[in-house]
């Protein structure tokens, strides 16, 4: 039980650290929202379709925008670690990688839900699209696709933080490991636009799960190689 | 300088190996080549465009199995730490890649035939197209490291991360209700046809791999000789 106890505490106060450093630094959400409100623009200026034609491709865009600023997200967290030397401080702490990975995570997934508050609403007011149908379904979506793109991209940061050229090859290896999860949450989002929606729902939901799932048991296990130097 | 001996005798035993299963290799591909053009019925909707299938089910199941057998070579690396093991996974990733491009030109070829279309975005060629990319990215990546250690264990990794897009590529069909062939109907020479040409590309791939390890083996063995002159 103190073990466990433990555990949350460092657990815990492994995301303290992140928010605060945020909170003071500012270095990661900012630039995250400024791309991904810039993406949302650029993306909803091209949606004056039919509205079937726009109810079919929002779904799928919206979780690009939000992928490709997640990335950026990633890349910046890792990068700040680097940087202020916490990375080797905490690979000296006797704490398990798979905490550390696991915190990271968390940090990843909340900062991720905290920029898709602003960046959803935005889409939907620009690309004159409703999801609001079903609020729960909505919440379902976005909490797997943010825990799937979250396990992959902090295994993948972990990884890489060491590496000079990290940002580019970030987005060249997170892009494709992340369309399972972007085809599941754009399937599953684009399905939500009607009160009733489709089977089409439920198995882009699933497929989210199991990627979801998939991703956060390989980052656990692997992140204690991802971290050696 | 036991290592670099030992690298030395290790990778000069498997150079007998290929040059002796060339020949035999060559002549098993040469008769399934044969039998695709010689014994294979002619199918009665596509002609003799159909034939590719021979080629393009052979390849992408090459591929699938490169892609697993690098994922435990990269098991075997995390493991036990030796550039071995990391000569297979590399190898075993490269011929990956390119039974995968092999799979998505010949996939295009049959599909232009059959669907009137090069690409479609149907569940299984997108499903490949994904795994491509990944072996792409993961031999870039191993192109980014001078040290062949760090090189390892970040092939190794994504090397499993890859196999995560193997089952859903071999389910995207069932589970997605694409476009493509599941179990389509032959005849039983067709099926006979079909077995020999993956045998046959089978030993061939399985013979490039093997030749490639050997060369990663040697460029390993002159990067360290090359390391122990520097630090002399």
């Amino acid at each position: 039980m103190s073990s466990l106890s433990a555990w949350c505490g460092t657990f815990v106060w492994l995301i303290h650290k992140d928010i605060v450093r945020e909170l003071r630094a500012r270095r990661i959400l900012p630039v995250t929202l400024l791309l991904g409100i810039s993406l949302i623009l650029l993306l909803a200026l091209r949606l004056d379709i039919a509205l079937d034609a726009r109810l079919h491709v929002s779904g799928g865009l919206f979780w690009a925008a939000s992928f490709f600023a997640g990335a950026l997200l990633v890349e910046r967290s890792f990068a700040a670690e680097r940087e202020e030397g916490c990375w080797r401080a905490m690979r000296l702490m006797p704490i398990t990688p798979a905490t550390i990975y696991l915190a990271k995570l968390a940090f990843h997934f909340l900062a991720l839900l905290g920029l898709q508050l602003v960046i959803l609403p935005c889409f939907a007011l620009l690309a004159d699209v409703s999801w609001m149908a079903n609020p729960g379904k909505l919440a379902a979506v976005v909490v797997l696709a943010n825990l799937g793109f979250a396990s992959i991209g902090t295994i993948l940061g972990g990884m890489l933080c060491s590496l000079r050229q990290r940002s580019q090859m970030l987005m060249i290896l997170l892009l494709p490991l992340v369309v399972p999860v972007a085809l599941g949450a754009g399937a599953a989002t684009t399905a939500l636009a009607d009160a009733q929606p489709d089977p089409e729902w439920l198995l882009g939901l699933q497929l989210l799960g199991l990627f979801a799932g998939l991703y956060a048991a390989a980052g656990a296990l692997l992140f204690e190689y991802a971290m050696e130097e | 300088m036991n290592g670099l001996a030992t690298s030395r005798i290790t990778s000069a035993a498997p150079m007998n190996l290929v040059t002796i299963l060339t020949l035999p290799v060559a002549m098993l591909l040469g008769s399934a080549i044969s039998l695709i053009f010689a014994v294979a019925p002619r199918e009665v909707t596509m002609g003799d465009a159909q034939r590719i299938m021979y080629v393009h089910v052979a390849v992408a199941w090459c591929g699938l199995a490169s892609v697993l057998a690098s994922g435990v070579a990269g098991i075997a690396y995390l493991k036990g730490r030796s550039l071995a093991s990391d000569g297979w996974a590399q190898a075993f990733t490269e011929i990956g890649w390119l039974c995968c491009v092999l799979t998505l030109i010949t996939g295009s070829i049959w599909a232009h035939e059959a669907w009137n279309t090069w690409w479609t975005w149907e569940p299984r060629l997108t499903s490949m197209l994904i795994l491509a990319a990944i072996c792409s990215g993961n031999l870039l990546l191993r192109g980014s490291f001078e040290d062949p250690h760090q090189r390892a264990r970040i092939g190794a990794i994504v090397a499993l991360l890859a196999i995560l897009d193997v089952p859903l590529i071999v389910l995207a069909t069932r589970i997605f209700r694409g476009i493509h062939p599941v179990h389509p109907s032959m005849s039983t020479t067709m099926r006979a046809v079909l077995v020999a040409s993956v045998v046959g590309f089978a030993a061939l791939f399985l013979l490039i791999t093997e030749w490639r390890r050997r060369q990663i083996m040697l460029g390993n063995s002159i990067t360290d000789m090359e390391n122990r002159e520097y630090n002399c």
